[in-house]
């Protein structure tokens, strides 16, 4: 079933294929194109996993755990399926992006300059290993993934070498660099202590092992890396002042689904490999309860669109996190299903943003302009109340969801932590409103009206669209996200795919 | 169509015409009120089921949402959730037709009454809902509704201020009505409001905190001390907005919750608490009322009052006398808001020093307001005397203290509405000169409230009127069914309520005098000044606590990261047993040294040069130490790595800047010391403890196969090209993105350079 690797592969040959054409028509088209077909692969490759199976590709049929297994259950489908349409709609705002100037120069003449650079191609790179570590079963294939996204979401964020881009890029480039220097020896010592880089092995090895306290030190350093990349307090002070620097379409990729990698990442570890380590699991709940007090405060603290809404995705990832680990299945189902929500709010948000910066350019001061773009203002508000949890929409749900599961699972960290959820999702109410006041309110006197092109408003029209569909269709996501975190919690199914005619070691002798 | 059918429409009508009214007012524009007025018309019609009602059946509806979580549009239309959603159904539908004459020709018509229609959709279903946690739902939606609303006249800094001040404060109400929420139900063991385990959640250990968040809750949004502020600045509204809001719907949320809810504050602290809350928002209201000067401002005070009338009477138990004022309250208080509305709009003032005699220009406004304003003195034969003479002798029955607080409120409330009275008698002033009478649809909506306040003050223990309504919610709140009087016979009651008649005319006449005691008597601080404070912190706190970890140097971003690694280590060295390392080679650790050494020289190193030197001889000693483990490819390769990196670095050499050193303090040297130290002792141990396997390595599969299915005698390079084949794809990617990244970069500066920075100046 090598089909598996097309989500990676195609990203690949495409990305090398968009460098060698001329034209910039012809690159935007034909990587819309390619963002397409991924998408539908990735699509029904979810489709697929939706019904409880789980697909494995053993690479160049080398059988597990001696080569690299590719593995798709729920969870990986989820991600795919994310990070297929976001990524589709990244492509495509990033090469309207590039149409008729704005009344304030900057946006779509340096953005052309990018394009003209190879941002196109450093979008297919960047797929490629988003989709790599979805799809990847084995430690070490994983780090390669995060090498890919690295180096091209670096490349992504310098592209245009504005100051504050190869400010923030340095400081980007470093600490990632850092979490992968880490992620190397953590990797090698995986190989070390459990004797194989194969995930489902590695789980299968832990169980018949019976406890042992070295485990920790690896299950330690591999959190470490992943709440680095998923910036979780207190390793994620890099996040909330890179994310604003790149063009609108990239920071909308990067705040949706990049830091969720993150987060993928530490719920597959926990959840497959080190389901035991009950102490390590606990601290990255607390961790989770500061990170949404760091992103909430966060956001208040800042007026401009993007760099409060960068706080705000701080806020959602600790959201995720802290409810994969309340450690009971239903608060995998709600972080689960707060996971689909956050993707889709942050980038219905800053793709609006992204609007908003067009009309006013990069001032805060620009006020009165809900009379004048009704609709911008609907779809924010809509999207704020989805931010910060408010009925009647999906954040309502996956909030509720979580604060819900908090209590009943019970335990003063817990408790904490519920407090902590409640008070940053009226921090982050409190900051959208303050963006709505200064910048839909008052007079509206200096607004001028500038023509957007239409399919700018379209997608990100449909951005906010798709979050009133998942509100509606709530029911049956959650349903998805039950599944999904039942088949986290019962992995049988996961490792005899993986395994399959494998010798399963401890279990033969 | 049955009667579930219509509890639903009840609710999602209201919420389906807020999407339609937009485009319906661009074609209709104002007159679209009279259009949408008709979205109550299910509501109303939920009376052709009432005598099932009445009988104890209630109408149930169910729409499953999200089933995971046991959310569920389930709607339960009980005797009470029937009478209230009748009033908001019933006062709405005037509010339409009112606010239809209000609004200018210049306003947004389809977006104020999208936002009402969302206000009023939510509050329906507030009252009407069984389930938990769409009753939440609604809650927070009549709070960003009502922000809306509020703000709708967004250009004006005292409307923003005043809904973000009502959102605060509901909001954080919110929160603690979520919190309640989630622990009813998991304590309660249900969903449904009506199928709680009460025995279950009052024997719980979070009883109690259950019961302050539940109250927290319903103070905040029925504006109870300390949280009434927002109420009077959401005045900024339009008035239709200020006569909904606040005499029949959003205020009185919190009402319906205590009324709701009545079973958990029964028992002994809590009905004292909300019994004294309630009279202390009563009291302070009225007697803030007595100061104000905008007619509008005093009907604000006086809702905080009759809201907390409502509280008290509620929350000690009189679920009758409560029910009785709250059908009082929110006709005459409807009535009075939309006649200051209309004063406003004719005399373009609602300044109470500015204005008197206004009969003589606004007849029937006079007409119409005048009952209203009598009822909430309570005066009678109008609806207002009979529920407060109910409320004097509950508050009889509680004590001497509630009497007397009950009385002095009253005394005020009464002098609050002769002064609001003053400005359709006496001499005439305006001085507005084209004041004129309203137009009938505008004075319309008016004529049944007064009706009402008078019907129900004349004819109370009439079976179709007053006590009809009051009979209706007997079996749900749990009290028996009692006829209204206007006649109470001579007694307490009724001197009480002769007392604050002369009292408070007294208090009226000597009112200037009253307010000059009141100012000496003000503090230089109120609730306000509070929350302005308290938000003001909220800022600063958030900017201080963000600068302090953004602010933060990047090095301590790193320290943080570096050091959570060192504990890593140090954590589990504490309780792991080490496998017994075996003896280290005399040659290995010659090579050990030289590494050490040429990293610190590296650290060290005054030139850049010098730097590079000690580098080389680091990375020469990591070759030794793979010759040493007599892999010689691996070697070779990672000499070869050295040299292209030196060359490498020789060649952009002159590039670069000048190496400049930072010194740092003392202690930041000691704790970058102990971080670095803690790393390598992380490693060090990880390197120890692998020395055994858990499970035996797999390496003996490569081993063994790969010559003879991989085609190599080279093991590890079978493995990069083959076993991990696809691991080294990728890498391969990394490079050629770097390639790419990097030829960006010089090429896309290179030709900004030349091009002269324009792209980049624009308008800047």
């Amino acid at each position: 079933m090598n089909f598996l690797a097309l989500p990676v592969l195609i990203p690949l040959v495409s990305g090398a294929l968009l460098l060698l054409l001329r034209r910039p028509m012809v690159r935007t088209v034909s990587s819309g194109v390619v963002a397409a077909v991924t998408f539908f692969v990735n699509a029904s490759i979810a489709v697929r996993t939706w019904s409880g199976e789980v697909l494995t590709a053993q690479m160049a049929d080398w059988p597990a755990p001696y080569g690299i297994t590719l593995v798709a259950d729920g969870l990986t489908g989820m991600m795919l399926f994310l990070s297929g349409l976001t990524g589709f709609l990244t492509v495509l705002f990033a090469g309207i992006s590039l149409q008729q100037p704005s009344r304030r120069g900057q946006g779509p003449l340096l953005n052309r300059a990018r394009e003209a650079f190879g941002s196109q191609a450093l979008f297919q790179f960047l797929f490629m290993g988003v989709n790599m570590s979805f799809l990847t079963g084995d430690v070490f294939n994983l780090f390669v993934a995060f090498e890919v996204m690295l180096v091209a979401s670096y490349g992504l964020l310098l592209i245009g070498g504005e100051l504050p881009q190869l400010r923030e890029g340095f400081k980007y480039v470093i600490v990632n660099l850092v979490a992968s220097a880490i992620f190397v020896v953590a990797a090698g010592f995986a190989y070390g202590l459990f004797g194989s880089l194969n995930m489902a092995d590695i789980a299968v090895r832990l169980s018949a092992s019976g406890a042992d306290p070295r485990v920790a030190v690896v299950a330690a350093m591999l959190a470490l890396v992943f709440a680095t990349k998923a910036a979780l307090f207190p390793f994620g002070f890099w996040l909330p002042n890179a994310y604003p620097v790149p063009q609108a379409a990239t920071s909308a990729f990067f705040a949706a689904l990049l830091t969720k990698v993150g987060a993928y990442a530490l719920i597959r570890c926990f959840t497959l490999m080190f389901p035991a380590e009950a102490e390590l699991k606990m601290t990255i709940l607390a961790f989770a309860g500061l990170t949404l007090l760091i992103g909430g405060f966060g956001a208040v603290s800042r007026r401009r669109w993007r760099h409060m809404l960068a706080f705000a995705n701080v806020a959602s990832i600790g959201y995720v996190v802290m409810g994969a680990f309340i450690g009971t299945v239903t608060g995998m189902s709600a972080a689960l299903y707060y996971l689909v929500h956050s993707v889709l709010v942050v980038f219905a948000l800053f793709l609006l943003a992204a609007i908003a910066e067009r009309i006013a350019g990069e001032s805060y001061r620009a006020e009165g302009h809900l009379d004048v773009y009704p609709w911008l203002g609907a779809g924010f508000f809509l999207a704020s109340l989805a931010l910060a949890g408010i009925p009647p929409t999906s954040g309502f749900i996956g909030k509720f969801a979580l604060i819900s599961s908090l209590f009943e699972a019970g335990g003063s960290l817990r408790f904490m932590v519920a407090g902590s959820a409640v008070l940053t999702s009226f921090l982050l109410l409190y900051a959208c409103v303050k963006v709505w006041r200064d910048f839909f309110w008052g007079e509206a006197d200096a607004v001028h009206r500038i023509s957007l092109p239409r399919s700018m408003s379209m997608i990100t029209g449909l951005g906010v669209g798709l979050l009133i569909v998942l509100t509606l269709a709530s029911g049956p996501v959650y349903r998805l996200a039950e599944g999904v975190a039942g088949q986290l919690t019962e992995n049988r199914s996961y490792l005899e795919s993986v395994l399959v005619g494998a010798l399963l070691v401890g279990e033969g002798d | 169509m049955t009667g579930s059918q219509l509890l639903l429409l009840a609710v999602a009508l209201p919420l389906l015409a807020s999407l339609v009214a937009p485009v319906a007012a661009r074609v209709m524009g104002a007159k679209v009120g009279w259009l949408l007025a008709s979205v109550f018309v299910p509501t109303l019609m939920l009376f052709t089921d009432v005598e099932s009602v009445r009988s104890g059946t209630a109408l149930e509806a169910r729409v499953d949402w999200v089933s995971g979580i046991g959310l569920a549009f389930a709607f339960r239309a009980d005797g009470f959730s029937l009478l209230f959603a009748s009033i908001i159904a019933a006062v709405g539908l005037l509010i339409f037709v009112y606010a239809a004459s209000y609004l200018g020709p210049g306003e947004r018509h389809g977006r104020f009454f999208s936002y009402l229609l969302i206000f009023a959709g939510a509050m329906l279903g507030l009252v009407l809902a069984d389930n938990l946690i769409a009753l939440f739902a609604f809650w927070e939606l009549t709070s960003i509704s009502s922000f809306l609303l509020i703000g709708f006249w967004g250009a004006r800094k005292a409307s923003q201020d005043g809904a973000l001040k009502a959102l605060v404060i509901t909001v954080l109400g919110g929160l603690a009505l979520l919190v309640a929420v989630v622990l009813l139900i998991l304590i309660g063991g249900d969903t449904r409001l009506s199928a709680l385990d009460l025995a279950a959640i009052k024997a719980s250990p979070l009883f109690v905190p259950l019961v302050v968040l539940l109250l927290i809750a319903a103070f905040t949004k029925s504006a109870q001390i300390p949280f009434y502020l927002w109420l009077p600045t959401a005045m900024e509204a339009p008035t239709p907005v200020s006569a909904y809001l606040h005499s029949a719907t959003m205020v009185k949320a919190g009402i319906v919750l205590i009324a709701k809810m009545g079973f958990l504050f029964e028992v002994a602290p809590f009905s004292q608490v909300v019994l004294y809350v309630g009279l202390a928002t009563m009291f302070w209201g009225a007697y803030l009322a007595l100061r104000q000067n905008d007619l509008k401002a005093l009907l604000a005070y006086s809702t905080i009052s009759q809201l907390g009338l409502l509280t008290a009477l509620y929350g000690a138990g009189h679920p009758f006398a409560a029910t009785a004022h709250l059908i009082n309250h929110a006709v005459f208080k409807a009535a009075l808001f939309m006649a200051v509305g209309i004063i406003d709009h004719s005399a373009g003032s609602r300044d109470i020093g500015a204005l008197s005699g206004l009969w003589r220009k606004l007849p029937f406004t006079t007409v119409l307001a005048v009952p209203a304003a009598l009822s909430m003195a309570g005066l009678p034969p109008f609806g207002g005397f009979i529920s407060k003479e109910l409320f004097f002798e509950e508050m009889l029955h509680e004590g001497t203290l509630p009497t007397l607080i009950a009385v002095s409120g009253s005394i005020m409330t009464f002098a609050y509405s002769l002064r609001f009275l003053r400005v359709f008698f006496g001499r005439f002033r305006c001085e507005n000169p084209g004041v004129h009478e309203a137009s009938l649809p505008f004075l319309a909506p008016l004529i049944p409230l007064s009706v009402a306040v008078i019907l129900f003050g004349l004819f109370p223990w009439d079976a179709t009127i007053a006590t009809w309504f009051t009979d209706l919610a007997a079996g749900s709140l749990g009290y028996e069914g009692e006829s209204l009087y206007l006649w109470h016979g001579l007694g307490l009651g009724l001197a009480l309520s002769v007392l604050t008649w002369f009292s408070g005319t007294a208090l009226h006449l000597i009112r200037d005098h009253f307010v000059a005691m009141q100012t000496r008597l003000t503090p230089g601080w109120n609730a306000n000044t509070v929350y302005y404070q308290l938000l003001a912190g909220l800022e600063h706190l958030a900017l201080w606590l963000t600068n302090f970890t953004q602010g933060a140097t990047f090095a301590t971003h790193l320290r943080l990261i570096w050091g959570a690694l060192a504990l890593a280590g140090l954590g589990v060295a504490s309780h792991a047993i080490f496998p017994r390392p075996g003896p280290v080679p005399l040659s290995m650790a010659i090579v050990g040294l030289l590494i050490v050494a040429s990293v610190t020289g590296v650290l060290l190193a005054r030139t850049r040069f010098s730097a590079l030197i000690f580098m080389g001889l680091a990375g020469f000693g990591s070759t030794l130490v793979f010759v040493l483990l007599r892999a010689p490819d691996l070697a070779l390769t990672q000499l070869l790595i050295e040299v292209v990196t030196v060359i490498l670095f020789l060649s952009v050499f002159r590039f670069l800047p000048v190496l400049k050193r930072y010194s740092r303090p003392a202690p930041v040297a000691l704790i970058d010391g102990i971080i670095s130290l803690g790393v390598a002792f992380t490693v060090f141990v990880a390197l120890v403890m692998v020395q055994v396997p858990l499970a035996p390595r797999i390496k003996d599969y490569f081993l063994a196969f790969s010559k003879e299915l991989g085609g190599g005698y080279n093991v590890v390079n079978v493995i990069l090209v083959d076993f991990r084949g696809y691991d080294t794809m990728g890498e391969i990617t990394v490079l050629a993105i770097v390639a790419v990244t990097v030829l960006a970069l010089i090429r896309l500066r290179f030709k900004r350079s030349q091009a002269g920075h324009e792209e980049n100046r624009g308008e800047r």
